[in-house]
């Protein structure tokens, strides 16, 4: 049995799906000018939130409700401070995302002294389609969580690009004058945003906790919520980026849970880690075809020539483990070097509270 | 489009005042607009004309006095009211969102639902506005990649899809090529013809004279005349902005200058990569023993001479000369090298640095030199010593060098720069509104400080937008408008009528 089996994009679809909803917030929270640094610590929240309301009344709807509510508490305490206080946003996220740590880590010895297991979310299989090969068993036969993130994006998507709502949103981020002088609320929309990044990041982080392994762990988001950001500039505040930033890492995950216990790496790993060299160098040279190529261009046809050896060679390598799952960091920060070129595509006025002028 | 084309009144004010403090923005001003006309309003700067539209967009509440629109009294206490009754103004900077479409900008409002789309009946409108006045925007082009005139064109669309029916446009030709000027003015008049109201803020006569069927001039915030453009002239006009002088010439030894101190030579400066530029081959000559003075509306490229010459605005060609030397690659500390000196025009941010003490400010560009300087170590006696001197020389009143800057009351503040700056005997000063803000004593101190600078042989180079500062201090006067000198004036021939007619004369060529 190779690495890339049917197993494996299940669990990369699980990973995937609360980075991709928790970054889906934050993307719409940061179009509004707003950007949470501290979606860590909502994350942890709703994580925590969810697992309390599971010990106190054990229902799974009722669960992610609390989840949801964990993530909403933070996320308004974010909004007073951002758009109320107009405290640096960079600050007050940083303090969100310790405050978030600090507060689950402490109620969770203090309310809950005896850790509890549950049972994760069922998983569904939608008739018919779930019969289909392949793709009925890794799309169509999947718990709710990840049916409703996938409603949510699809929803996402229509509120952006297709409503006036969209409209005000990208109005709000980039010139917050222009869309105040057309009428538009500042406050009104930054607030929504904030909070309904809140009430994903806690939906995201109750899946993490009670839907997905029925615990709760100290710090058991594990840097999702900094993915997740990262995930959102990668994307360059788009949603069609943001899906491939996730997918992205969502994979590489997947691929690191596995190696984890494999002995020797396989071929198709360093095949597959070829293929994605290849076409990020391919998509650098659409994009603009005529030019000399650039020093990163030449890392990368390097780096893409050193993995065709690995990949035909397969040579007897293993990597220790720890090195395995910094992967999706590494990745990460890798992309958030390359994307330096899609930073003159973040709203303008992000991070930069709004103070109406009477010039 | 509904509007009600008929010849009766559409805005009238009567008796608005406007006080800020002790200060009276607008006194009394009585105005009529009526539908289907192009008002031009004129005054220099500070004539009040800001704060008027202001009033009538709803940004400030007059204190005194009432507003009509179609006979109805109105009173606006926010803008979107104004917006709501028809009086919408474009303004020198759009406001619009250059990452979204032409469409969308106009689609952007306060959503009653959140799911609905603006879209199609942001469409429909902006095709309404296209058949009522021929207005035509191209609505999937990002807002980014129009020009200013297409920009414009969108703001003014945005207003009559809003259903603003007297359109206000402040200095509208700023930022336009003479051709699309030529396409505005049409524009102008065919809204007129359709029955709008129109009001062009300007202080370019020529503009006001191809447009415009009526005019009225503000002056110190009282009207100062109103009337017909078909029965009038430009002079007329220009003595109406300008008034009498009030300031008589103060007397003073007669200028004696000598050697070129500044030299500029056909320096010409970018403003923005596509709009027009802010010097165009701009030519001055500041020699030692001589004030020369730049008059112009604000705006007319001084901040961009001063931070060229200073070093840290890059010109596109041109050569800027400093005691018989070439500046090249010029950056403030060679400025400062090669002899010059500045009294800035912000003075709380660029001038002083409130955090530190009185006696640290005066000093600070004395520090890398003997005496203040010993072996790369600071004498901080004789730093001491040197600001007492200076601070007493120059009646710096405080409780001593180590009052904090910022506690000092903007007089004493500029006093200490003056003493900063002059105590090196610098070749050239230049000052940009050195008295703003300032009582009549520390005016009269500065002013004498100059001319005693200027008896010393220094050269002063003096840039205001007081025209009878300019006129009092000067002993030559160049012209600055929209980028050029339009002529440079002996003290002895300088009268405010003919600065200001050289101020708001319109070049052939822009």
């Amino acid at each position: 049995m190779g690495v890339f089996d049917i197993a494996f994009l299940v669990a990369a679809l699980t990973i995937a799906a609360p980075i991709l909803l928790a970054a889906t917030g934050e993307l719409i929270s940061q179009r509004a000018g707003v950007m949470n640094v501290g979606l860590e610590g909502v994350l942890l929240a709703g994580a925590f939130a969810g697992y309390l309301t599971m010990t106190r009344v054990d229902s799974q709807p009722l669960g992610f409700l609390g989840g949801i509510a964990g993530g909403l508490l933070l996320a308004a305490l974010m909004a007073v401070l951002a758009i109320e206080v107009k405290v640096d946003q960079i600050v007050a996220g940083i303090a969100i995302g310790v405050l978030g740590l600090g507060l689950t880590t402490f109620f969770d010895q203090h309310f809950v002294p005896e850790p509890q297991t549950f049972t994760p979310l069922p998983r569904l299989a939608v008739p018919l389609l779930s019969d289909l090969p392949v793709v009925g068993e890794v799309l169509f036969h999947q718990d709710l969580f990840i049916y409703a993130t996938i409603v949510v994006v699809v929803l996402v998507g229509l509120a952006m690009y297709r409503t006036t709502w969209g409209i005000n949103l990208a109005a709000t981020g980039e010139s917050p004058v222009a869309a105040d002088a057309a009428g538009v609320s500042i406050r009104g929309v930054r607030w929504a945003a904030v909070l309904v990044s809140g009430a994903c990041a806690g939906a995201a982080g109750a899946y993490i906790s009670i839907g997905d392994v029925g615990v709760f762990r100290e710090d058991m988001t594990g840097g999702r919520g900094y993915l997740a950001i990262a995930a959102v500039l990668f994307g360059a505040w788009r949603l069609r980026g943001l899906l491939l930033a996730v997918a992205i890492f969502a994979v590489t995950d997947a691929i690191q849970l596995r190696l984890q216990s494999i002995a020797s790496v396989p071929g198709e790993v360093w095949a597959a880690a070829a293929l994605l060299v290849l076409g990020a160098l391919v998509a650098a040279r659409h994009r603009q075809p005529r030019r000399a190529p650039k020093p990163a261009e030449l890392i990368g046809a390097v780096l893409l020539a050193g993995l065709v050896a690995l990949a035909v060679v397969r040579p007897q390598l293993s990597l220790p483990a720890s090195l395995w799952l910094a992967m999706p960091y590494v990745l990460a920060l890798v992309a958030l070097a390359a994307g330096g070129a899609a930073r003159h595509r973040a709203p303008s006025g992000l991070t930069l509270p709004y103070i109406r002028s009477e010039a | 489009m509904t509007t009600d084309p008929g010849s009766g009144s559409a805005l009238r004010l009567s008796g608005i005042t406007k006080r800020f403090g002790a200060f009276t923005a607008n006194d009394r001003i009585d105005l009529d607009i009526a539908w289907g006309e192009v008002h031009a309003l004129l005054g220099e700067n500070g004539a009040g004309k800001t704060t008027l539209m202001r009033i009538v967009t709803g940004l400030y509440q007059p204190d005194e006095g009432t507003m009509s629109l179609d006979g109805t009294p109105v009173s606006f206490r926010r803008p979107e009211q104004a917006l709501r009754a028809g009086i919408g103004m474009v303004h020198q900077h759009f406001t619009l969102v250059p990452t979204l479409t032409e469409l969308e900008n106009l689609a952007m409002a306060p959503a009653g639902v959140p799911w609905r789309n603006g879209r199609a009946a942001a469409r429909r409108r902006a095709a309404e506005v296209e058949a009522a006045t021929g207005l035509r925007i191209a609505p999937d082009r990002l807002v980014s990649d129009a020009s200013v005139g297409e920009r414009q064109r969108l703001e003014i669309v945005k207003l009559l899809c809003r259903g603003a029916r007297l359109l206000i446009f402040d200095e509208p030709s700023a930022a336009l090529s003479p051709g699309e000027w030529d396409e505005l003015a049409k524009l102008m008049r065919r809204l007129a013809a359709e029955g709008h109201a129109v009001v062009l803020i300007s202080h370019k006569l020529s503009e006001v004279f191809a447009v415009a069927d009526r005019w009225t001039v503000l002056r110190g915030g009282a009207v100062a005349g109103t009337g017909d453009i078909a029965g009038s002239t430009p002079e007329q006009l220009v003595t109406l902005m300008v008034g009498e002088s009030l300031a008589p010439r103060r007397e003073r030894a007669p200028a004696a200058p000598g050697e070129p101190a500044l030299v500029v030579r056909e320096l010409n400066v970018e403003r923005h990569p596509d709009g027009p530029q802010a010097l165009e081959d701009v030519d001055l000559d500041v020699r030692a023993g001589e004030i020369v003075g730049i008059a112009g509306v604000a705006g007319s490229g001084q901040a961009e001479l001063v931070e060229t010459v200073l070093g840290i605005r890059p010109a596109l060609s041109g050569s800027v000369e400093l005691a018989g030397r070439r500046l090249e690659r010029r950056t403030p500390a060679g400025f400062y090298a090669a002899g010059g000196a500045l009294i800035p025009e912000d003075r709380h941010h660029v001038a002083v640095i409130g955090g530190m003490t009185l006696g640290e400010n005066i000093n600070l560009r004395a520090l890398r030199q003997a005496p203040l300087a010993r072996r790369g170590r600071i004498d901080l006696r004789a730093a001491r010593q040197r600001a007492v001197r200076l601070a007493a020389e120059y009646e710096v009143r405080a409780t001593g060098e180590s009052q904090p800057m910022a506690r000092l009351s903007g007089g004493n503040q500029q006093k200490a720069v003056l003493a900063r700056e002059l105590s090196t005997e610098p070749l050239l000063v230049i000052a940009v509104q050195p008295v703003r803000g300032l009582d009549v004593r520390a005016t009269e101190f500065v002013y004498r400080r100059l001319t005693e600078h200027r008896d010393r042989g220094g050269a002063v180079l003096l840039i205001s937008m007081d025209l009878d500062e300019v006129i009092a201090l000067s002993d030559r006067i160049a012209v600055l408008a929209h980028g050029r000198i339009r002529g440079v004036l002996d003290a002895g021939e300088a009268t405010r009528a003919r600065i200001g007619a050289l101020m708001t004369s319109s070049e052939v060529t822009a």
